[in-house]
């Protein structure tokens, strides 16, 4: 059995001018050690469709489907079993470091806090385990850094304590949402490379979301390309970004810079926006900005089937399909 | 990023080398300030009770008196009236320094003393009104926000802008028509009923001191006495303390790291109490710092209503009799007042926010 079974999830949210659908019917499924990647661009629902496990979606929103944990659907959980599975069995990493950790309390107050709630651990002993957790994600002087607060570090620090933080009540899935998106470079490579380990180490499994191919390609065993509300595809990393299928997810691949390419290849900008949730066209969401796009694309929604060992696609058309 | 550096560095008061404590410089900067504030403040209420239209003599001198050129002479060099007005700041400043107010020109006492006996009663009913308005205006607030475009929050936004919009006077004579004529609940005016003798002074304040006397009926009356004027002074302020603390609720609760907390399955309420208030309390403790302000205000017509014996009634009575320097002993009450209520304040939110101890 999966570790996460993701079906049918949609999140509607109720606002001033009437009710958007961010998330449009999603499915997918995390192992146990996997790192799960999501891509797309912003506003494609990735991060909704995260938040929404953990019951964390602001007010004014509604969710169908499923997401099948340990047996239990999370998105029916409530009170105290929800609480139980928030941060204990499900953690989660938020995008900016600056503003996930709470500017007036202690370093060492919000790593143990939620350790004592959960395990009823003595404040010595979560304290103990707090510092271990910062000398884990390699922050110098982990003692006195219990008894600092979140300004006197950097932003990459941050994050790292933030990660211990999410990882301080050993959980087995990791939701980490753009981890490393505010992050310099050099920082950026520490991070994913702490959480390879502890996905290797430990088991962890890891649902990162990131618009960054090149962070995905360096970790994630598994990617899932979000567009408008929907995976468009999936597929192992390697395979899926060394031979797109999506016009989407090849024109997301132009558009990255090559490294050692001296800049005589023009960068692809992939043509127009991406829809707004309050306007997504008929059919085919990506129609309008698609080369490729038939009669069918602006009719009707392509399913998302199977196109191969383990890899799946929504589109009508299928342009770059291997010779078979 | 910071490798090169230790963490000991970037740790206030915690490092070796120990360079001077920031937290301690930001004390001693505050107080220079207020030093200079306090002196201002002297020149400008003794410039203003000095300017004011009315003659002192005319007010505290009988009809007959005043027809008599000797004594209003002498009433004049007695009060110092007779010098130029720098020479006059220049005398009070000097016996300012000495502990020295003067002469009420009413009751032919020291300012000081009568300040002694009037600003115990006034604190008494103050600090107790500024308790009642902290709970219920602070507690309120939270509720109106986490039920924000409910209910209870509308009905809340109501209450609060009756509390503010409502005049002190008004609101006290309603009260004592209601609670103390029509239903008889709640005495209506003093600090005690004529059976009780006040109780030997210590704090000044009778429900303290009676307790500490073991003077159980004497600590119940003056219980009682205090119930009134304290929540009609304590109105305006719980509605304030209800508006502002429920905005400064709902500008944390938005914030990631609310969001990260309940991401760990930390309980709502530990939530609200330990991670949304801790947020907020700077911006709460901005507004307690004001009802210090209104609470010095809406004295002086509680304590007329009421027949408080306080500073209130004090203030009024030498302002009706143009009692200068007991108009000056008031103001500079007041004015300290305001200046260790900021000071507090101030060096609260270093306790509070740990950005501002090394900014």
């Amino acid at each position: 059995m999966s570790l996460l079974e993701v079906e049918e999830l949609r999140v509607r949210i109720r606002g001033e001018r009437g009710e958007v659908t961010i998330v449009d019917g999603v499915d997918y499924t995390v192992e146990e050690g996997q790192v799960f990647g999501v891509a797309g661009e912003s506003g494609s629902g990735k991060t909704i469709s995260v938040l929404a496990l953990l019951q964390l979606l602001p007010r004014g929103a509604s969710t169908s489907g499923r997401a099948i944990y340990g047996g239990r659907d999370l998105l029916r959980l409530s009170g105290r079993a929800l609480r139980r599975v928030r941060g204990r069995e499900l953690a989660m990493v938020f995008q900016d470091p600056l503003t996930s950790l709470h500017p007036m309390l202690t370093i060492g107050r919000q790593l143990s806090e939620h350790v004592r709630v959960h395990e009823g651990a003595s404040k010595r002993a979560a304290l103990a385990r707090a510092a271990e957790l910062l000398a884990e994600v390699r922050i110098p002087d982990p003692e006195r850094a219990l008894h600092a607060f979140p300004h006197q570090f950097s932003g990459g620090m941050r994050q790292r304590v933030a990660i211990a933080g999410a990882l301080a009540t050993r959980p087995k899935l990791l939701i980490a949402d753009e981890p490393t998106t505010a992050l310099d470079v050099t920082v950026q490579a520490g991070i994913l490379r702490l959480l390879d380990r502890l996905r290797r180490e430990s088991g962890l499994a890891v649902i990162l979301i990131t618009h960054d191919l090149g962070v995905m390609s360096s970790i994630a065993d598994h990617v899932s390309i979000f567009y408008a509300g929907r995976i468009v595809e999936s597929g192992p990393t390697k395979e899926l970004l060394s031979t797109p299928r999506h016009p989407y997810t090849r024109a997301l691949l132009d558009a990255l810079p090559h490294p050692v390419d001296d800049g005589r290849a023009d960068l692809l900008a992939i043509p127009g926006l991406p829809p707004s949730p309050r306007s997504r066209p008929a059919g085919c969401a990506f129609h309008p900005r698609c080369a490729y796009a038939i009669d069918a694309s602006r009719v009707q929604a392509p399913p998302l089937v199977t196109v191969g060992a383990a890899r799946l696609l929504a589109c009508h058309v299928d342009p770059f399909a291997s010779p078979s | 990023m910071a490798r090169g550096r230790s963490l000991g560095a970037l740790i206030p008061g915690r490092s070796r080398t120990r360079p001077p404590r920031p937290f301690l410089r930001f004390l001693a900067r505050r107080f220079v300030a207020l030093l200079f504030l306090g002196l201002g403040i002297t020149l400008v209420a003794f410039l203003l009770t000095n300017l004011a239209p009315g003659d002192p003599a005319a007010a505290n001198l009988g009809q007959r008196a005043i027809e008599d050129p000797a004594a209003v002479a002498s009433f004049r060099e007695r009060y110092g009236l007779d010098k130029s007005l720098p020479e006059q700041y220049g005398i009070y400043v000097w016996r300012l320094a000495h502990g020295d107010l003067g002469e009420s020109q009413q009751a032919r006492l020291p300012v000081t003393e009568e300040l002694g006996t009037f600003i115990p009663a006034t604190a008494e009913l103050a600090l107790l009104s500024i308790l009642i308005a902290v709970v219920v205006g602070v507690g309120l607030g939270i509720l109106a926000a986490i039920r924000q475009n409910r209910l209870t929050d509308h009905v809340l936004r109501v209450v609060s802008l009756t509390g503010v919009s409502m005049p002190t006077f008004w609101l006290a004579l309603v009260a004592l028509y209601i609670f103390f004529f029509r239903l008889n609940w709640l005495p209506g005016t003093g600090r005690l009923d004529p059976q009780f003798s006040e109780p030997e002074h210590r704090t000044g304040f009778f429900t303290i001191d009676a307790l500490l006397q073991g003077e159980w009926a004497t600590a119940g009356d003056a219980a009682r006495h205090l119930v009134l004027p304290a929540l009609v002074l304590a109105l305006y302020n719980i509605g304030l303390l209800t508006r502002y603390t429920r905005a400064a609720v709902l500008e944390v609760v938005h914030n990631d790291y609310i969001r990260a907390a309940r991401a760990k399955g930390i309980s709502e309420r530990r939530i609200v109490l330990r991670h949304v208030l801790r947020a907020a309390l700077p911006s709460v403790l901005t507004v307690i710092g004001l009802a210090f302000a209104n609470v010095m205000t809406g004295a002086v017509l509680v304590e007329n209503i009421f027949a408080w014996p306080g500073i209130g009634q004090y203030a009024y009575r030498s302002a009706t009799t143009l009692d200068l320097p007991a108009i000056m002993g008031v103001s500079l009450f007041v004015a300290v007042v305001y200046i260790v209520v900021n000071f507090a304040v101030d060096v609260l939110y270093g306790v509070i926010d740990p950005r501002i101890r090394v900014s």
